[in-house]
């Protein structure tokens, strides 16, 4: 059994994943009636025998003595990670996976880099190296930050530098929350790009999700919740932690709990059964048609399920329509307008092939697919389905709909670049200069226009293609 | 005389599983198919000293989910099981030395058949453990019993994708397994979806349900009297139709005249060669004579063997 490690960078990385791990353990518990530490635990979860040496692992199949969280957390302020420790997960974590400082990036990408990246680049990779060690089998790195910010940008494209120097054939699958157009931070266009730049670079593969879509999920659930005669089930909806580790709900804990959901959903084939599979590797194999064209559009489909059950469940055929559809995406895109480059669907829960079969003919003729390949699908089934839920769709388009995200985030960049408002707070850090500014928009533009020329051969046949040379 | 089946990756192990339920179910326990049920038995089965029959199989997998839900299944159904060195699983670091466990418990279970028949890897051409380490398997299973009989069989991806580098797979497994393998049996996930839906009228296909072949094919033809069933297998035959709804009837095969102008005929199976199997009661009164004169492509070449 393979297992996964997650590094949580920043103040917004840091509360997705404490979401994370709290659903991740509401979702076990629900499965896991034995409490024996099974291999599926084992992924995500050590289990640490604390009579004995607080790093002993006692092995799989043994009984849960204590889950630790295979995990690093980095910020450069203690805020977040002490709230983390004082909270119902501090058991979940222990001192050598923590890693803080006082005073912050000051939402400055060059201080979360330069600065911070190569002052604790040591401690960095001697923590990932001990949780790694740990594993028998180390198949993924989870990395979830914000773009936005300092540290979730810096530092967290710095991390993943490091991830690709010290583990390279790890595979790379990171969680990006983009800023909306509002964004509180009046320089994460600057962040944003200059972290673009390592994500092309050097990730596997990349999850966009934008904070904006997230609160057009939320309010659209809170409203029909609010509805008198609504019958959700409380704990069902993608945005509620009922049933987790956390008492109240925080402020974002909704939207965070989406982004968990996602990650909890993309792993759960890895970790459950099924009647067919879907590793983790198998997803920028399948979904990467070439290196730099690694972003998915995650959406997540239902969103909530009802309380009555004497009502029949939402028609199977809907939750598939739902997943294509603009309202559905954790990025504000359309994506039935663009292009379709590949699309993986992950299913949970108590759904067969032929409704699979059924549902990807019956809409394959509304999805432009790409001429190289139209039937371009990947498919997993898990029998395992989420808390609430009798069955659930996780689909991650490679969709030529991105390049909206970026053109948006290019051109709030180009507003303040063009006045340099703000530049000298970075090109004061040391060994930031202006060409990186510069190299950050040249990658952004060239995989804009990659898209955009993906984009002009929608609806045509490119005729004559050349011979592939390895036949002979 | 005994054959050793290779499970390979996910469908593999899913394939054998279902194989072997209803090779066991087939053979029975006794009374009067006793000696088919005994023969049928040793076969694929081990028999131990507790008297419990073990599949003759190798279990490989890069994970272990499939081959442990496999193990417990068959233990589950009371009849047979899954012998506990028959099962390789690599993780992935350890991949790259190749299956020497898949090597070793191939050779113990060719060892402890008196005779062996053949081997028969079964794996899927879709993904990356049935159709990489699969071909692998097949070269030093060939290289290790160069005489034995191989016989792949391969399960062929739905057209609308399953995986979305399926066609790389496949292309790169069939060009390594013609030249290895002596024989390859071909299933086709949309024929036998199409079967499952069509024929058995079974709305909710799993996998578990389109896997055990041999169930569909006796029951497509359970309903016929002997005489007709071959008029029927005759026109499937030559219309190159895998079922038995929708046969076209107007497809007949070339008459002399238009071979030899080299007319065009549409629809019409070439195939070399064809193996024709009956059983049940009454097998010798079996009109198959409807069957000797088909020439396909080589005129005076009787391509059915009864």
């Amino acid at each position: 059994m393979t297992q996964s490690i997650v590094v949580q960078v920043g103040q917004c990385g840091n509360q997705i994943g404490c979401r994370f791990w709290d659903l991740a353990l509401r979702e076990h518990a629900n499965i896991n009636k034995k409490g024996l530490y099974d291999e599926a635990l084992s992924s995500f979860f050590r289990n640490v025998d604390s009579r004995r040496s607080c790093r002993s692992s006692v092995s799989v199949g043994g009984r849960i003595h204590q889950l630790k969280a295979r995990a690093v957390l980095v910020d450069m302020e203690e805020g977040v990670v002490n709230q983390i420790l004082q909270g119902p997960l501090r058991d979940v974590f222990d001192n050598t996976q923590l890693l803080t400082d006082v005073s912050g990036s000051g939402n400055n990408w060059a201080v979360g880099y330069m600065t911070y990246g190569s002052a604790y680049r040591e401690q960095i990779v001697d923590k990932l190296r001990k949780v790694a060690e740990d594993c028998d089998c180390l198949q993924c790195f989870f990395l979830i930050h914000s773009m936005g910010g300092g540290t979730g940008s810096g530092l967290g494209t710095r991390v993943l530098r490091l991830l690709e120097d010290e583990f390279p054939e790890v595979c790379r699958i990171v969680t990006s929350v983009y800023p909306s157009e509002e964004d509180d931070v009046v320089t994460s266009p600057y962040n944003s790009v200059l972290a673009m730049k390592e994500l092309s670079e050097h990730a596997d593969c990349v999850l966009p999700v934008e904070n904006q879509s997230l609160v057009n999920i939320v309010n659209r659930i809170r409203r029909y919740s609010g509805k008198a005669w609504s019958g959700a089930r409380m704990d069902s909806s993608i945005i509620s932690g009922h049933g987790g580790l956390s008492a109240g709900e925080k402020p974002f804990d909704a939207m965070n709990n989406i982004v968990a959901n996602l990650l909890l959903h993309m792993t759960s084939s890895a970790r459950f059964q099924g009647s067919l599979n879907m590793d983790l590797n198998e997803i920028p194999m399948n979904l990467v048609p070439f290196p730099r064209l690694h972003y998915l559009v995650p959406s997540l489909t239902p969103l909530y399920s009802l309380a009555d059950v004497s009502m029949p469940p939402r028609r199977l055929d809907q939750m598939f329509s739902d997943a294509f559809s603009k309202e559905q995406q954790l990025i504000e895109a359309e994506p039935k307008r663009c292009l379709y480059l590949a699309c993986a669907l992950l299913l949970r829960g108590d759904v067969a092939v032929s409704d699979l079969q059924r549902n990807i003919q019956r809409l394959r003729p509304t999805l432009p697919f790409v001429w190289w390949n139209r039937e371009g699908w990947k498919a997993g089934l898990c029998s395992v389905p989420p808390v609430g839920h009798n069955h659930s769709l996780l689909a991650l388009a490679n969709n030529t709909c991105v390049k909206a995200t970026f053109s948006r985030l290019k051109e709030r960049f180009m507003k303040l670049y063009r006045k340099k408002a703000h530049l000298h707070h970075y090109l004061h850090v040391e060994g930031l200069e202006q060409s990186s500014f510069s190299e950050a928009l040249s990658s952004l533009n060239s995989l804009i226009a990659e898209y955009q020329q993906l984009d002009m051969t929608k609806d045509k046949v490119m005729p004559n293609a050349p011979r592939l040379g390895i036949a002979t | 005389m005994s054959v050793v089946t290779v499970q390979l990756g996910q469908c593999g192990n899913q394939v054998g599983l279902e194989l072997f339920d209803v090779i066991s179910n087939d053979a029975g326990e006794g009374g009067h198919r006793k000696t088919y049920s005994t023969a049928s038995h040793e076969r694929f089965f081990h028999q131990t000293t507790n008297g419990e029959f073990e599949a003759r199989a190798v279990l490989i997998d890069m994970e272990p989910k499939v081959i442990n839900h496999s193990m417990t299944k068959a233990v589950r159904s009371g009849k047979w099981r899954y012998g506990e060195k028959s099962i390789s699983v690599k993780s992935r670091v350890l991949a790259t030395t190749g299956p020497m466990g898949g090597g070793g418990a191939g050779r113990r279970e060719v060892e402890r058949c008196d005779r062996l028949a053949g081997l028969m890897p079964i794996m899927s051409v879709a993904g990356g453990t049935g159709s990489g380490v699969g071909t692998f398997v097949t070269q030093c299973l060939r290289d290790s019993f160069p005489k034995s009989f191989m016989l792949n069989h391969l399960t062929w991806p739905y057209g609308t994708g399953e995986v979305i580098v399926q066609n790389y797979n496949s292309v790169l497994t069939l060009s390594k397994l013609y030249r290895l393998s002596d024989a390859i049996l071909v299933h086709e996930n949309d024929t036998v979806h199409r079967i499952c839906s069509q024929l058995l009228n079974i709305k909710h296909i799993t996998s578990a349900t389109r896997n055990p072949l041999g169930e569909l094919f006796i029951y497509s033809l359970q309903h016929f009297r002997l005489a007709r069933a071959t008029k029927h297998l005759r026109q499937m035959l030559v219309s190159n139709t895998k079922m038995e709804e929708g046969i076209d009837w107007q497809v007949r095969p070339p008459s002399d005249y238009e071979r030899t102008r080299g007319l065009p005929t549409h629809n019409f199976n070439r195939s070399l060669a064809n193996l024709l199997i009956v059983r049940g009661k009454d097998v010798y009164s079996a009109e198959t004579v409807v069957l000797k004169n088909l020439h396909f492509i080589l005129p005076g070449c009787h391509p059915v063997k009864l």
